[in-house]
């Protein structure tokens, strides 16, 4: 495949290619392909996406890759000040953005289509999920709706999930915070009706909103059917008291009356299509912090000065490589933290920032506001 | 230590005589007794420990940011332009861990306004505090070792703060008297297709200066011309900060700076033209839709535009953190955010402002913070 410009029939036979490869996942079959294949073809379908230029600037060849670990990796923040799409905006349908910052720069990933996102997002979710929920559970969700937060890519996903798993065929019903204000009247109905039958659910919510729920509840306990799975979000923005993450998990474990293991988060971020899942879903060794992730996802620990990919099992920044990212960036870059372990990593957290001296701004406060 | 326990505070009544003397202090630190720039090579190490700057960097620094050659004018200039007078109860100065050189300034405008100073230096950088302090009895400061030993809930003090707006929460908490902040502040370049390559040499300067730790550091230049002319002008910046950086070499970055430059390189590749070695980088990107910013360490993203109002447009949400701006042509300097009150000043100064008041002229008082 050459570095022409955009080719419709080309993104057309990558997506079917990025499929094909769910698909394996799905029927338990080996990877229809090289996942390295994939990959430097993608990169070269997405030259025009900044990948030429950064190609050149490390004198690489796209046409010559062969491995995905030679694929320059694109940062998140490029995501904020250039368009990072192969295709042209006339043939966007989705735009999925991060938080706003100072400067007014949002993150912004463009998707020519959601279906490669959400087919991926669903396999690996039920992999993740249907041990322990069945083929078919509620989704609760403690965030705002699609219709509030249209162009957040966690609501997208979660919206998927309750179109996929709970059949509800308007998903905003089950999006129970409104205006940073939790309708605990609504949530109340839908979780009554499946502690009666005993189905367990699945309760998705942004740490803000689990926060003001348990200010609501004022210690008394709201179980939640046995077998639930409660998945702590860090996607939304709201305001609440700081709760620390392991605390947080441990309140809800008491609140809702589910064991911590059952308490758990994704990894996923905007300028991605596939997700991480964390690995007490997967085994009853897995440990909170680390994340299981899907075939067509390869997360690499790279060294913070040179963003060379690091051994296994060495700590360094996140370097991802998402097939699902058809018509964007196959590779990006991350400030995460992380030791890589093949099919699963450990996130230690965002990589330090500099020590602040003198009077200077640093990027953070230039970004984050005064 | 227990400042009401202090005793009498400082004899000199002259605001100008306690100026003169802090001034007199430092040239005391870094000259030899017949008045030749000579500072001890210990007091050198000390500030580049707690700097992360090259001794040869705070050698310069020193020799041409530290003001210990102020003439009296200036120090008239200075108590003219500090700040309102303070009497009747103790100024508290808060120092953050300020440039290498910025506690003189911090300090003299405070003995500027008052002749009851407590100052509490950076818990990371207290060495030319600490210095000053020690040499200038009689002006009127004295040091407190820790943040609890200053009067709070004195409603009698001032309290002048210099730090991140976060800190300053927490002291408007706990101060019962008014809060003045000085936050922290960023440089901004300003160049035409008329600048060439010497006013890049002159712009290193103050790119290199203190690495950009400075709240008049240059984090950004902003050139209104052609995208070809901003190349070259990137080319000519880089050139003459790498020669630079030969006699006065980068200070030590850190892990978080370390990290914080890969990615931001990596960024820039995608976003327009990267010069990168172990002194410096520079990055130009033409017809920047948004500012990206850099982290300090000799960074300099130069973003070209079509025109001033492009500039101003493009640099609008930053426009209230922006506390210098430094061009050769002095229309240039003046014109641009005309109405904020900024540092202006020629390249190659901007890390040289006139003795005459604070470094950052952007207002400090309750008022402003009343206003937020």
């Amino acid at each position: 495949m050459g570095v022409d410009a955009f080719s419709l029939a080309a993104s057309d036979a990558l997506h079917a290619r990025a499929a094909a490869f769910v698909e394996a996942f799905e029927r338990d079959l080996p990877a229809p392909e090289p996942f390295d294949r994939l990959a430097c073809d993608l990169v070269r379908h997405q030259a025009a996406s900044g990948y030429a230029r950064l190609a050149a600037s490390h004198g690489r060849d796209l046409a010559a890759l062969a491995r995905a670990s030679e694929i320059p990796a694109i940062p998140t923040d490029a995501f904020k000040h250039a368009r990072i799409a192969a295709h042209p905006p006339a043939l966007d349908t989705a735009i999925f953005r991060t938080s706003g910052t100072t400067l007014g720069a949002r993150g912004t990933h463009a998707l020519r289509h959601t279906n490669t996102y959400d087919r991926a997002a669903i396999a690996f979710a039920r992999r993740a999920l249907a041990p322990h929920l069945g083929e078919r559970f509620p989704v609760l969700v403690l965030g705002p709706s699609p219709a509030e937060l249209a162009d957040s890519s966690l609501t997208h996903m979660l919206a998927t999930f309750v179109r996929e798993f709970d059949g509800h065929a308007r998903p905003e019903e089950r999006f129970f915070l409104r205006d940073e204000t939790i309708d605990l009247a609504a949530f109340d109905e839908v979780l009554a009706r499946a502690v009666l039958s005993q189905t367990p659910v699945f309760l998705a919510g942004t740490s803000f909103a689990f926060v003001h729920l348990l200010d609501a509840l004022d210690d008394a306990p709201l179980a939640l059917p046995a077998r639930s799975i409660v998945m702590q979000t860090g996607g939304f923005k709201g305001r609440s008291r700081v709760v620390e993450a392991t605390e947080l998990r441990t309140l809800l474990a008491n609140a809702f009356q589910v064991p911590e293991r059952a308490i758990i988060a994704e990894y996923g971020m905007t300028e991605l299509s596939s997700q991480g899942w964390e690995s007490p879903l997967f085994s009853s060794t897995g440990a909170h912090g680390s994340f299981e992730v899907p075939p067509w996802m390869r997360v690499d620990a790279v060294s913070p000065d040179t963003l060379d990919v690091l051994p296994e099992g060495t700590q360094g920044l996140a370097r991802i490589t998402d097939l699902m990212n058809v018509d964007s960036a196959v590779v990006v870059q991350t400030a995460d933290l992380v030791t890589s372990h093949g099919t699963h990593f450990t996130l230690h957290g965002r990589a330090p920032g500099a020590t602040p001296r003198g009077c200077s701004l640093a990027i953070d406060e230039i970004l984050g506001g005064r | 230590m227990n400042p009401s326990s202090l005793g009498a505070v400082c004899t000199l009544s002259s605001p100008v005589a306690r100026v003169a003397l802090l001034v007199d202090a430092a040239k005391r630190l870094v000259c030899d007794a017949a008045g030749a720039f000579d500072p001890p090579a210990d007091l050198v190490d000390e500030l580049a420990v707690a700097s992360n700057l090259h001794t040869a960097s705070v050698r310069w620094a020193l020799e041409h940011s530290l003001e210990w050659n102020a003439d009296a004018a200036m120090c008239e200039a200075l108590v003219a332009n500090a700040g309102p007078r303070h009497v009747g109860g103790p100024l508290l100065v808060v120092l953050s861990a300020n440039v290498t050189t910025g506690a003189l300034r911090a300090l003299a405008c405070a003995v500027a306004r008052s002749s009851n100073v407590l100052v509490y230096p950076s818990s990371r950088d207290a060495v030319l505090a600490s210095h000053l302090v020690h040499h200038a009895a009689f002006s009127g400061l004295r040091l407190v070792e820790s943040r609890d030993d200053l009067p709070w809930s004195d409603p009698s003090a001032r309290v002048v703060l210099y730090a991140s707006e976060a800190t300053a929460d927490e002291v408007r908490k706990r101060a019962t008297g008014p809060v003045e902040v000085h936050g922290p502040g960023l440089g901004l370049a300003l160049l035409t297709d008329d600048d060439e390559v010497d006013a890049m040499g002159r712009l290193a300067i103050d790119v290199a200066a203190f690495d950009q730790r400075g709240c008049l550091s240059p984090r950004f230049a902003l050139h209104v011309g052609s995208p070809e002319h901003g190349e070259r002008l990137g080319h000519a910046l880089f050139e003459k900060l790498s020669a630079l950086a030969v006699d006065r070499p980068r200070g030590t970055l850190d892990e978080g700076d370390r990290h914080a430059h890969a990615l931001y390189i990596q960024t820039a590749r995608l976003l327009g033209r990267v010069w990168t070695g172990p002194g410096a980088t520079v990055v130009h990107v033409a017809e920047a839709a948004s500012l990206v910013p850099a982290p300090v360490g000799r960074v300099l993203p130069i973003h070209t535009v079509s025109s001033w109002a492009e500039a101003e447009r493009i640099l609008a949400p930053l426009a209230p953190l922006v506390s210098a701006v430094g061009a050769a042509s002095e229309a240039v300097r003046t014109g641009f955010l005309r109405d904020h009150l900024l540092r202006r000043s020629d390249l190659g100064f901007m890390q040289r402002p006139t003795f005459d008041g604070s470094v950052d002229q952007r207002p400090h008082g309750p008022e402003r913070l009343d206003s937020r």
